[in-house]
């Protein structure tokens, strides 16, 4: 376990030495939450592509690959079309009404607090919900690597993240990312170019996976899903990606809104580079190389580790213990950026959004006080992370991670979509799509399959799936259209339309 | 008058683009979920093609066709600021 554990602190170092080389450049309101919008298109390119591709797509999506064969692809294709409807409705126009936050959008379509501070507040919860999700993978993680319990390395993680945020802030965690990213890249390309050359070929190689799947390798219908539940986590992957704000406010990190499309393009095509080596390559070697291997069984016939540790496995047969140094040094990168970028969307919600708005202080030049309560925000808000992910250190990460997309997908995306493109929307509007889109969420959440009969032990879930976006996001549009056309403040908009 | 019908067709003109280029970025996963459904017919997904399986190469070329409307967009759209 020596080279792992040097890769590993090689990673924390140069992170760190990032921290310190952008702390000394993060004085200000601008440079702390959107690194000053002087982030290239090519290097927010890179950031964002980090943030597609967390270590929840890329283990979970290769995990459902070695089960159920292509329906996997909902995991590979919907970033894609995610991206494309971002660019499509939503970079232009966010870009050219965002400041530091999501909630600058809104309030330029809607004066006024309350909606930016409840805007504040969905982007607190889903956010911190995510954020659970990742540290519960990175917990377990370092914890292998460096044989410590799960909850000091929950807390050496959290304190990282606390470093990086509070010192460097976005252009810290930007480059952050830009490094994470260049490395998964790099990590990914070399396992697959090491599965082809160790079978001889591309053609070999997926003929030894179909013969360990036991099946055709194109037969779709491993997963069991249903077509509503395939549609509904696909529609939630794809709008949740709309609605979510560490994904939103790297558009705010470029001068403009031409380098804001130009960055989504280039993340399209760095992300259809790695999504497809997956897909082609990596997914079917784990079938070759994992599937059956007694060394990476239980005496229960279960992967070691659970099935998140399946990709990790497939670097020891491809590349000993030194690949899977990489692999796991990369994937813990992966985990650290993406807990950065969550963090700045917190904090500086809470900063900006709530403090700044109460108090008035927006548009002050006096910062330092603002600056403060982000820095404490970091703090309180990853410490709160921490603390849930050694509760729910034992769920599943893939689950909690949809989780927060379709709780996005419902409250977020709603309210920013028909602020951007609908001018009859009111405060009351937004503020009750939203709530009914997060409380519909919620509901079907606890009557689904996972809770209602795994956890609370009942015969029968009450609704048959847990993926319910193409439920919920609908509630939301319809609660947000009837209450905005039955109030009678429905002519509050000022500002009523972006001409995009 | 003539002003007005100018803005209308502009109009049009923005809500076709999108509306477009909507459907045919969702293109992908209506495929995806078409496998799902069990609507593939068997020729397709057990046919390999050089020892690739069909599906598997359709959809990387739906990768690739999303990575090239989303590079078509930007062109049109850096094109319409110039103008």
């Amino acid at each position: 376990m020596t080279i792992p554990i040097l890769i590993f602190i090689v990673i924390v170092a140069v992170t760190l030495g990032i921290t310190y080389w952008a702390a000394n450049r993060s004085s200000g309101r601008s440079n702390l939450y959107t690194a000053g919008g002087q982030i290239s298109p090519l290097q927010n390119g890179l950031a964002i592509t980090g943030d597609f591709v967390s270590a929840a797509a890329i283990l979970g999506s290769v995990a459902l690959f070695f089960s159920a064969g292509i329906d996997a692809a909902i995991f590979y294709v919907s970033p894609l079309v995610g991206l494309g409807l971002l660019l499509i409705f939503v970079v232009k126009p966010l870009r050219e009404c965002g400041k530091y936050t999501v909630g600058d959008v809104l309030s330029v379509k809607l004066p006024g607090r309350s909606i930016r501070v409840y805007m504040a507040i969905c982007t607190i919860v889903l956010s911190e919900f995510y954020m659970v999700a990742q540290l519960v993978g990175a917990g377990h993680l370092f914890s292998i690597v460096f044989n410590v319990s799960y909850e000091i390395a929950v807390a050496v993680v959290a304190i990282l993240i606390m470093i990086y945020v509070a010192f460097g802030g976005m252009l810290a965690t930007t480059w952050v990312q830009i490094v994470k990213a260049t490395l998964l890249i790099f990590g990914v390309a070399l396992l697959g170019g090491l599965a082809v050359i160790k079978s001889g070929g591309l053609g070999e190689l997926l003929s030894a996976a179909e013969q360990a799947y036991g099946g055709s390798l194109g037969a779709f219908g491993g997963s069991g899903l249903s077509l509503f539940a395939a549609a509904s986590l696909s529609v939630a992957i794809v709008l949740g990606m709309m609605g979510m704000p560490h994904l939103l406010i790297r558009f705010l990190t470029v001068k403009n809104p031409a380098a804001a499309r130009k960055s989504v393009v280039i993340t399209a095509v760095l992300v259809a580079l790695v999504l497809g080596t997956l897909l082609l390559i990596v997914g079917p070697a784990t079938l070759a190389y994992v599937k059956g291997e007694a060394a990476f069984q239980t005496s229960a016939g279960g992967i070691q580790g659970g099935r998140n540790m399946i990709l990790l496995h497939l670097s020891t047969a491809l590349g000993g213990e030194v690949l899977f140094g990489v692999m796991t040094a990369v994937t813990f990168s992966t985990i650290l950026a993406v807990v950065a970028g969550l963090t700045i969307a917190i904090a500086s919600s809470a900063s900006y959004d709530i403090y700044a708005t109460i108090t008035g202080n927006t548009e002050s030049t006096d910062e330092r006080f603002e600056l403060k309560i982000f820095r404490g925000a970091v703090i309180l808000f990853v410490a709160v992370a921490a603390i849930l992910s050694v509760a729910l250190q034992d769920q599943n990460i893939a689950y909690l991670s949809a989780f927060a997309f379709g709780i996005a997908a419902s409250t977020n995306f709603p309210i920013l979509i028909l602020a951007l493109y609908w001018s009859r929307l009111t405060k009351r509007g937004a503020l009750a799509g939203g709530s009914a889109g997060l409380l519909s969420a919620l509901l079907l959440l606890v009557v689904g399959p996972t809770i209602w009969v795994e956890l609370l032990g009942n015969d029968a879930p009450l609704f048959p799936t847990d993926y319910s976006t193409l439920i919920s996001t609908p509630i939301a549009f319809v609660f947000a259209y009837l209450f905005s056309v039955s109030g009678k403040s429905s002519a509050a908009l000022a500002n009523s339309e972006i001409d995009n | 008058m003539h002003s007005t019908t100018s803005v209308c067709l502009d109009r049009i003109e923005k809500i076709m683009k999108k509306a477009v280029y909507s459907v045919l970025v969702i293109l992908p996963l209506v495929l995806i979920l078409a496998g799902i459904a069990g609507l593939l017919p068997d020729r397709v997904t057990n046919t390999s093609v050089g020892g690739v399986p069909l599906p598997i190469m359709l959809i990387l070329g739906l990768l690739a066709w999303s990575v090239m409307l989303a590079w078509v967009y930007l062109l049109y759209e850096d094109r319409g600021e110039d103008r």
